[in-house]
């Protein structure tokens, strides 16, 4: 599950579009005003549509709904798994045709399409007054916000972070990398094709993109202005492509299948022993180290280098909204459950997830953990992904391709970046095709 | 010179026809090979433990071959009942298309009646929308009915864009039974429907058992309606239970497999079946000498 992974897909378009072409011939977006805190008591069923898949997302999910239970003894949680692939277009369905569940997970990139369709109540007034507001700066409500009205509550964030091989840096004499100069000269330093080790597990497959766009912002450039239109820096562009590409076309310190390695690839290459480091986000850390361990003698984690001209490592907050008022008080409950700091902390040792609880943030349980220690860093000094109109678009088909492109030596950083810069204006004027 | 020149040719002949033969030999094996793999790959990597599926060394054969995946399976929450779900409704997919398929097929094919020609075209042109396209409607439709998260509801979904395929594929069958067979069944004082369930039927066994196997399969694996239809693990099918296993973060591919053999299982068994029906009814053709 990751707000990266959220990009439309053609079929999933095809999905969404059909039910919501259709619904508006049915059913207009309802209004609707913000809701209250609700006063009464918790109690009866309410449903909360999700989609966590790993068995350590599930028992996290299993373990919060018995704390939720056991705190609510009248209130009863019916949990439904939907695959992250297809949510938007069962999510659509449901607002259009009927049978909304009561409350949903809310992936931040989606908020204002889920708003838009009339999907989301809006908790504005509730969030006012909860009491546990001041454990949430103002900016974990952001994402979920539209025209000012705020839509969910914040239950953990995504932090970006890298994993890196303890014990191979200790055979090289190698220290954790720092900056961009330094993870080179590392991933150079710990690749041996003759036994079968890599230095980093570049992702050049889907969901790569991202990463190329912040090696970009870490050189300095802009992607868009104030304005919202493209603003890359042709220069700093060019030099960002020429170092990323270079791990792969000069160093050959990435595997050479990397224009295929998608997060199945590049995660089985590190926790299989052929990658040495790799870029991700806390919520892969169960299952690392379920195959690498907890003691920290195999592997670590660490914030993302810093690069030549800014420090990019981003934070994304992920939400629970309320989709049917039906049962505000239970809804309600249910929520500020997840955002309290202990479900978050249970949340977090079990699947990786960095709380958006200021207070959980500051607990022991997490602060005393090695592993934590470079996401509670980020979280403090963390950036925030550009947001506008026809990013999904750009990123998609024009970033990942060209700079496969770059990495197949079929094109040139400095023409890449040319065609980073045509496909950006395109891609924010709604005719890229 | 004749009698001279007659060995040669047949040894000549004999070669060629061996040659011809390994040829042929040789393509069977390869599609066999092509199409076999992935169903061996699966059986074999079902037969891993995790640890064996992702290496650094590609191993074909199990180093330490175990059942553990069909056991974590079988006892996961909820699996068992998806597999028991799909089943049911698959059956009464297959039913309720035969069914109604059956009168709407035979009474295109026997009668001659004004719009029968434009419900053939809408039932072709039916098939060439996108299925998705029918999700909301028939969501709409279902809700109405209280049906939704509910077999029978699922059932009745695929029975709307499976049938448009049975009424077609039965019509065909129904149009090589020659008619004066179900005249003289007439003559001899049948009903209508006697001729079609004693004559026809019989004699289109073949067709039936074929479509509805087609159906079978079409109805077993269905994901996108499942998904959509059904909420509930009580009403989940099979395909959704599959799907729900991929997460972005693990791809448990023993357990896939042993999920993917589980499920072809089913099917490999209906058709076995079927295929014995199938051969039977061509052999039996009322026109054969």
């Amino acid at each position: 599950m990751s707000p990266r992974k959220n990009a439309l897909s053609r079929r999933t378009f095809l999905k969404a579009a059909a039910a919501v072409g259709a619904g508006a011939a049915v059913a207009g977006a309802p209004v609707r005003s913000s809701m209250a805190a609700p006063s009464n008591a918790p109690t009866g069923k309410i449903t909360y549509w999700h989609h966590y898949t790993s068995e350590s997302e599930m028992a996290g999910l299993k373990t919060g709904v018995e704390m939720f239970e056991a705190k609510y003894p009248g209130a009863k949680v019916e949990t439904v798994t939907v695959p992250n692939a297809d949510f938007m277009a069962k999510f659509t369905l449901a607002v259009q045709g009927g049978g909304k569940p009561n409350t949903t997970m809310v992936a931040a990139d989606r908020v204002p399409d889920m708003v838009a369709m009339g999907g989301l109540v809006d908790l504005t007034g509730a969030i006012a007054r909860w009491d546990q507001k001041r454990n949430f700066p103002a900016e974990r409500f952001k994402a979920a916000s539209v025209d000012g009205k705020i839509y969910g509550v914040p239950s953990f964030m995504f932090v970006d972070w890298m994993y890196y091989r303890v014990d191979w840096f200790a055979e090289k004499g190698l220290r954790p990398p720092t900056t961009f100069d330094d993870f080179f000269k590392a991933a150079v330093a710990l690749t041996d094709p003759a036994k079968g080790r890599w230095g980093f597990g570049m992702r050049g497959g889907p969901g790569g993109q991202g990463l190329v766009v912040q090696v970009i912002r870490a050189f300095g450039s802009p992607i868009v202005d104030a304005q919202g239109k493209g603003a890359l820096d042709i220069k700093k562009t060019t030099e960002a492509l020429d170092w990323y590409s270079s791990l792969h076309t000069k160093a050959k310190a990435v595997p050479p299948s990397v224009t295929n390695d998608s997060f199945r690839q590049i995660m089985e290459a590190f926790r299989t022993g052929k990658t040495g480091m790799v870029w991700h986000h806390t919520g892969s850390l169960a299952d690392v180290q379920a195959d690498l361990g907890n003691d920290g003698k195999k592997f670590m984690s660490l914030a993302r280098p810093r690069g030549p001209a800014a420090f990019i490592n981003d934070v994304s907050p992920s939400y629970n909204g309320i989709v049917d008022g039906s049962n505000p008080e239970a809804s309600w409950a249910w929520l500020t459950h997840w955002a309290s700091a202990d479900t978050q902390i249970m949340l977090m040792q079990k699947t990786g997830y960095v709380p958006s609880n200021a207070s959980a943030a500051r607990d022991k349980r997490i602060t005393g953990n090695p592993y934590y220690r470079a996401a509670i860093q980020a979280l403090q000094r963390g950036t925030t992904a550009p947001q506008f109109q026809g990013q999904p678009a750009w990123t998609s088909k024009v970033v990942l391709p060209t700079f496969q492109r770059i990495l197949l030596g079929e094109m040139t950083p400095a023409q890449g970046a040319e065609e980073f810069a045509k496909g950006l204006d395109k891609a924010i004027a709604g005719t890229l095709a | 010179m004749l009698t001279q020149k007659r060995p040669h040719r047949q040894a000549s002949h004999k070669r060629t026809q061996a040659i011809y033969d390994g040829i042929a030999t040789l393509i069977i094996i390869a599609t066999l090979v092509f199409g076999l793999f992935p169903v061996i790959w699966t059986a074999l990597t079902s037969l891993k433990s995790e640890k064996d599926v992702v290496t650094d060394q590609l191993q074909y054969i199990p180093r330490n071959p175990t059942l553990e995946n069909y056991s974590t399976l079988i006892n996961r929450s909820g699996y068992a009942t998806m597999f028991q779900n799909s089943g049911i409704v698959t059956v009464m997919t297959v039913i309720m298309c035969l069914l109604v398929g059956t009168f709407a097929a035979y009474s295109i094919s026997r009668y001659r009646f004004r719009g029968r020609g434009a419900i053939l075209t809408f039932y072709l042109v039916v098939r060439m929308f996108p299925v998705v396209l029918m999700l909301l409607p028939l969501y709409i439709m279902l809700r109405s009915l209280r049906l939704i998260d509910t077999l029978f509801g699922l059932a009745l979904t695929y029975t709307t864009f499976s049938l448009p395929v049975s009424l077609l594929m039965l019509k065909g069958f129904f149009d090589a039974v020659p008619a004066d067979l179900e005249d003289a069944a007439r003559i001899d004082g049948t009903t209508r429907l006697g001729a079609l369930f004693r004559v026809v039927m019989p004699l289109a066994r073949s067709g039936v058992a074929a479509t509805a196997v087609l159906l079978a399969v079409s109805a077993w694996n269905e994901f996108l309606f499942a998904l959509m239809m059904t909420n509930s693990e009580s009403s989940r099918t099979w395909p959704v239970g599959l799907q729900l296993m991929v997460g972005e973060f693990q791809l448990p591919w023993g357990l896939m497999a042993a999920g993917g053999m589980i499920s072809i299982l089913p099917i490999i068994i209906f058709f076995s079946f079927a295929q014995r029906a199938l051969v039977r009814g061509l052999m039996v053709g009322a026109v054969k000498g």
